[in-house]
């Protein structure tokens, strides 16, 4: 997998590709982690090009969105494909985290 | 060598040893005292020489004297009468007729009357005319009587001696004139002294002792080492003189008074000092004595001793003969009635003269026919037990014959029961023929072949073959059969028919039999053949074309081995005209009586040379191909065939896939215990997906709960460092998917990992226990089981959307 970073005005977009699992995890892991600590706004996380993500891939996401939380700051997660978005559902994610459909809704989101 | 000649050659030898002991001890002491005798011979011989010596010395010297007396009273007596007659005129011729007249008539043998000169002027020898010299060395004999014309002496008595002019030995004798100074002379023959010292002397001695024979030669030496006296037998030239030994011998018994003697081969020397009558050794006696008569005595002595001998030996050889024979004889009777007592014709007469000996022979003798007896008694115990066994044996052998008729009778039920119970009824289809045979072995066996209709398209097509033979064989067939029947009922893909199969066969194999199975599902409609094959020989398809091929292995191995293996699908197509041929090794196994094996290749032959002909008409071809073949020798296996003929009624759809779009075929997925391996295992589940044409989104679930189940067996199942293996088996059955999931690792259960708290607020979220929560979603049923030192998980899932997986 690849992990993709990229700034939009203060807002860190973290953007993995392929499969998350526990294989790929530790690098997400770092990534993900050093922007959320970086971020003065917020990150969002695009699932767009995410094929697969297992527990090891949700447990990094659970991590980064309680240090979020404690730093009041938002994590927001777009772009969830069908079976991710069921694991998500199926993981009681859903209502723990933020989760929009596009990129530019989570960017708004962001913003607000 | 037996104890009899053994005892011989003891006896004989023991008798050879003393006779020649002796023999040789009595030579010994006969010659050593044969040497002595002749020793104190040669002794005597010396003693009687110095004897001799003595007398030798003696008288003739006495005799002599006596003689030289009478002879001057005779020459005073002629010279009184030559002084008378002279006075008295007469003249010198008649003086010398009147004393030759004289000489005539007495012993005197000459008268010499001289002158004053010395003149012989009267004399009784013819036409001689001497006178007298005083010179000694001119006349060293009758100078002596000078004297008497000077009368410085008036007797002259001389020693006989012998004679210048003549040699002869005569002693002389004179007086002076009674007239005048003249000389009167009386010659006397002394000859008879010479013969009396002769008679008497050493010499005489000498001859006689050589005379008897006895004596090789006599030398009597003086001190100053001269010889006195000699002799022998053979003359001068044999014993010519002392020989060096001797003579130093001889200095040794001069000095040393001693008797000396010398042994030689021929002759003994004896060395003796000689005395003289006063005691003083006059010299030494050499006796040289011959041994030829002692050697002989001896030879003769030897000779006698040595037939003694062999008398004796011969004596000694025929007692040694009885005397063994009268040893030896109770024993051999013995051995031969310990051989009768071996035969078992041992009567107690044959040991009875032996046994009344009174030593110990006859002591055993009597313990042998003891023993004997007690042997016997033993024997007719033996015997009588023996009846007794052979009568109880008999009536055990004729149950045992019932027990066996009735198990063999039973058998024979029980063998058509195991034909019986193989389907007979094969079905009737417009798009295939099927048939099959079992052609028992005298033997029970454990053959069988077996038809399931799955579904209207899928027909199941099983062969096996149960390894050993008799009642576990036949069991552990009705044991294959019912498990393969009930597990391939559901429609399961062959590999997982044969994969449940094999683990419950492993479960309930206490004999550690073996089954090699072929199972396959052919779709009747389209001629596709899913097929795995257990360890069993290769099926062959007669392609319409008469080309005949085996099916490829699928590398699995007999069921009842070993559990928890997988076993693998492989497919072929069959077209219009083909013909599936599966048959047990019954087939290609089969011998003539010549050895040799019917074969692959004759098979194949005969399935070719029958080509085109139905199902039925092929299985009988080969039953009588074979049975031709092994021309009536005993079959020694089951005899198994399933014949499989395809000929669809139309064409086309044997082209086309299966109508429901479902094969049922299992993937085997192995992996090892490596977080790396999760990418292959992601690829292999969505090929599997596309092939077997499953929704993405099943194919997402089965591949996350896999990932998640996989992530966790290798976390904590395996001990680190420590490489082990995760098998996956995918098999899908109508819409269900069924995944078995081994691997060798420590016991782990992902079951007992509990359900995460979905409604709890973010802080309180626990950070794990997603991964098995996902596994309980979205599979359908989870089985966990540890056995055989692995862990086991059986999920299914069905593959249509269910209601309650809604958004």
């Amino acid at each position: 997998m690849n992990v993709n970073s990229e700034t939009v005005g203060d807002i860190n977009i973290v953007t993995p590709s392929g499969r998350l699992d526990s294989m790929t995890a530790p690098s997400f892991e770092s990534e993900l982690l050093s922007r959320t600590e970086e971020s003065t706004d917020g990150v969002i996380v695009d699932f767009t090009d995410l094929d697969y993500v297992s527990s090891a891939g949700l447990r990094i996401m659970l991590m980064a969105a309680k240090r979020m939380k404690a730093a009041s700051r938002k994590l927001i997660i777009c772009g969830l494909s069908d079976s991710i978005h069921d694991v998500f559902r199926i993981s009681g994610f859903l209502t723990i985290f933020t989760i929009v459909g596009s990129r530019e809704e989570a960017i708004e989101k962001a913003k607000e | 060598m037996r104890f009899h000649s053994r005892l011989i050659l003891l006896f004989s030898v023991t008798i050879l040893t003393a006779v020649f002991l002796t023999a040789s001890l009595l030579a010994w002491s006969s010659r050593n005292s044969m040497y002595e005798s002749t020793r104190i011979d040669g002794e005597l011989v010396s003693l009687l020489l110095a004897r001799s010596a003595g007398f030798a010395k003696q008288i003739p010297k006495e005799v002599e004297d006596a003689l030289g007396e009478q002879m001057v009273a005779a020459a005073n007596i002629a010279a009184e009468f030559v002084a008378a007659g002279e006075k008295a005129g007469m003249t010198t011729p008649e003086l010398t007729t009147r004393l030759k007249e004289i000489v005539k008539r007495t012993t005197i043998n000459e008268i010499w009357v001289t002158d004053e000169n010395g003149h012989a002027l009267l004399h009784t020898e013819p036409d001689v005319d001497f006178t007298f010299s005083p010179d000694s060395t001119l006349q060293p004999q009758a100078s002596q009587f000078w004297p008497l014309l000077t009368r410085e002496k008036t007797t002259v008595i001389q020693d006989m001696r012998k004679r210048e002019i003549d040699n002869k030995s005569f002693k002389y004798v004179g007086v002076t004139g009674v007239d005048k100074p003249r000389i009167v002379q009386i010659g006397l023959d002394a000859s008879m002294i010479e013969n009396l010292r002769r008679s008497i002397g050493l010499e005489f001695m000498v001859d006689n002792l050589l005379a008897g024979g006895d004596i090789n030669a006599i030398w009597v030496i003086s001190p100053e080492m001269k010889t006195i006296a000699y002799g022998s037998v053979f003359g001068s030239d044999v014993n010519p003189q002392p020989t060096p030994r001797e003579a130093k011998a001889l200095q040794e018994v001069f000095d040393q008074q001693k008797t000396q003697s010398i042994l030689e081969s021929n002759q003994i020397t004896i060395m003796t000092p000689v005395p003289s009558s006063t005691g003083k050794t006059i010299g030494v006696s050499l006796v040289r004595l011959p041994l030829d008569h002692m050697n002989q005595t001896l030879r003769n002595q030897i000779y006698i001793a040595m037939i003694i001998a062999a008398g004796s030996i011969l004596i000694g050889i025929l007692i040694a003969f009885v005397a063994a024979r009268r040893i030896t004889d109770p024993v051999e009777t013995i051995t031969d009635a310990a051989k009768a007592i071996q035969e078992g014709s041992f009567t107690s007469e044959c040991l009875l003269k032996v046994s009344q000996r009174s030593d110990e022979i006859g002591q055993l003798a009597q313990v042998i026919i003891k023993m004997a007896e007690d042997v016997s008694a033993r024997q007719e115990y033996l015997d009588c037990l023996v009846t007794e066994r052979t009568a109880e044996l008999e009536i055990k052998n004729k149950e045992i014959e019932q027990t066996h008729q009735q198990l063999h009778s039973e058998l024979m039920v029980a063998q058509s029961m195991q034909i019986a119970i193989l389907p007979t009824d094969f079905p009737v289809h417009p798009n295939y023929e099927v048939f099959g045979k079992m052609l028992p072995a005298k033997e029970m066996g454990g053959d069988f072949y077996d038809l399931f209709q799955i579904d209207d398209e899928w027909l199941g097509l099983a062969i096996a073959d149960v390894s050993g033979k008799g009642m576990p064989a036949a069991f552990f067939m009705a044991v294959s059969r019912t498990e393969l029947q009930s597990i391939a009922a559901s429609g399961g893909a062959p590999g997982e028919v044969l994969s449940q199969t094999n683990q419950n066969l492993c479960s309930e194999n206490p004999l550690e039999l073996f089954v090699t199975v072929f199972y396959g599902l052919v779709n009747i409609k389209t001629g596709q053949f899913i097929y795995s094959n257990g360890g069993h020989n290769p099926p062959y398809i007669l392609r319409a074309d008469g080309s005949c091929e085996a099916l490829p292995l699928t590398g699995d191995m007999a069921l009842g081995v070993m559990p928890d293996l997988l076993y693998q699908d492989n497919q072929v197509t069959l077209h219009t005209g083909d013909m599936l041929v599966m048959f047990t090794d019954g087939v290609t196994e089969s011998f003539n009586p010549q050895d040799e094996e019917y074969g692959e290749e004759r098979l194949i032959q005969t399935l070719k040379t029958a080509k085109g002909v139905s199902a039925k008409e092929q299985l009988e071809n080969i039953y009588t191909s074979v049975d031709n073949f092994a021309d009536n020798r005993e079959q020694s296996d089951d005899i198994t065939c399933l014949l499989f003929d395809f000929h669809p009624e139309s064409e086309s759809e044997s082209e086309s896939k299966s109508e429901s779009g479902r094969i049922p075929t299992s993937e085997v997925i192995v992996l090892t215990n490596d977080l790396a391996e999760l990418e292959k295992l992601a690829g292999a589940i969505e090929k599997y997906c596309d092939t077997h044409e499953l929704p993405p989104a099943c194919c997402f679930q089965i591949n996350l709960a896999l990932d998640e189940l996989i992530t966790n067996t290798i976390s904590y199942s395996f001990d680190e460092g420590v490489t082990g293996n995760i098998t996956i088996q995918l098999s899908l059955n109508a819409d269900i998917v069924t995944i078995l999931l081994v691997d060798d690792g420590n016991p782990y259960n992902p079951l007992d990992t509990p359900h995460p708290d979905l409604d709890a607020e973010i802080d309180e979220r626990e950070i794990g226990g997603l991964g098995v929560h996902f596994v309980r979603e979205y599979m359908d049923t989870i089985d966990y089981e540890y056995m055989d030192n692995k862990n086991q998980l059986i999920l299914t899932k069905q593959t249509t959307p269910q209601d309650n997986q809604g958004e």
